[in-house]
């Protein structure tokens, strides 16, 4: 009957319509927009590197595989922005709830000579137990520097003991494949910072 | 001469003992106040509103306080994304003007703290002005994203 005919031609048809909607959502470019910097349009590889993680252990690319990853570097000698900046982090940290799990804080200090693991791993955890701390020789944070695009430089002050080092200021964002993946800027605004977050996890990259 | 002066300053918190110095002539210090820290902390930072009531510029030369090793002047800024801090040398204050001393800018370097600071301890800090000096009370306070 062309009733039936018919009946069947509508129904392949909607199957093909509902097909190409399926590819459509499946195969949909990554679409994340964030409001508080700038997500690179393909991550970027990282080398290997070795560094000296708080709790004695070596930190190295392995331990940035399988969860996002937020970067800051700073030093302890930073009595302004840097304890700012970790205290707006726990503040991010506990508006992101149950996707903090999803996410590593971690502390890099480009002040290896004044931050033993030990001592920045105190200072650190005062703000998260959570959060990690890490630093290493200083040919180590270059390499990583030059991946990650941070910089950092010493600076003389008025004592040799009391010198300053200036440092890039972007949270540097790391997804789960170990990849550079873009950057947060300042100024943080913690709202913003847990949106973006929440985004980046919810997505799987 | 920093060093009676800090004498002068452990007296000053402990007995709250009359100032044996002349006040730098205008200066007041306001909402002075320090970040807590982590006790571990090396640096703490003060802030602080600094208000020149008088007729003739001031200037701020030194600044110490008994409960740390020094105290310097520092101004942070971000240039091309990048944090910097600059030691000042001193401070200006123009006849009826006023200088903050805030987070982001302008800040007090309490370096080496002889103890932990908590919310709600406080410490004496020497602003020097020549052979003049005023005493503040910085109050620690729960720093707030």
């Amino acid at each position: 009957m062309s009733n039936r005919l018919l009946s069947w031609g509508l129904l392949a048809g909607f199957a093909v319509l509902i097909g190409i909607v399926a590819g459509l959502v499946v195969l949909r470019p990554a679409s994340v927009q964030i409001q508080s910097g700038t997500l690179l349009q393909q991550a970027r590889p990282i080398a290997d590197f070795s560094l000296n993680g708080s709790d004695g252990k070596p930190f190295t690319k392995a331990d940035l595989a399988g969860h996002w990853s937020v970067i800051y570097v700073g030093y302890t000698h930073c009595p302004d922005v840097c304890p700012t900046t970790l205290a707006q982090l726990k503040a991010v940290e506990k508006g992101l709830g149950e996707d903090a799990g999803k996410i590593r804080f971690i502390f890099l200090s480009i002040d290896p000579e004044r931050d033993t693991p030990e001592a920045l791993g105190q200072y650190t955890h005062y703000f998260s137990p959570d959060f990690l701390a890490v630093t290493g020789p200083n040919a180590q944070l270059d390499v990583l520097g030059a991946n990650l695009g941070f910089v950092y430089a010493k600076v003389p002050g008025a004592t040799p003991q009391s010198y300053l080092m200036d440092h890039s200021s972007a949270l540097i964002l790391i997804n789960p494949r170990a990849g550079l993946a873009g950057y947060l800027t300042p100024p943080f605004k913690t709202d913003a910072l847990v949106s973006d977050l929440k985004q980046l996890v919810e997505k799987s990259w | 001469m920093s060093v009676p002066l800090s004498a002068l300053a452990l007296l000053l918190a402990g007995a709250a003992a009359a100032p044996a110095f002349a006040d730098c002539k205008g200066l007041k210090v306001d909402n002075a106040w320090i970040p807590e820290a982590p006790p571990v902390a090396s640096v703490l930072a003060g802030f602080a509103s600094l208000v020149n009531d008088g007729d003739q510029p001031l200037h701020i030369d030194a600044v110490d306080g008994a409960d740390f090793g020094s105290v310097e002047l520092h101004q942070m800024s971000m240039e091309g994304g990048m944090m910097q801090m600059r030691p000042l040398q001193g401070l200006d204050l123009p006849a009826h003007g006023n200088v903050a001393l805030a987070e982001g800018g302008k800040h007090l370097m309490l370096m080496n703290p002889k103890h932990p600071f908590k919310a709600g301890d406080a410490s004496v800090v020497l602003f020097h002005c020549g052979k003049q000096a005023t005493a503040a009370r910085f109050t620690v306070k729960a720093a707030q994203p």
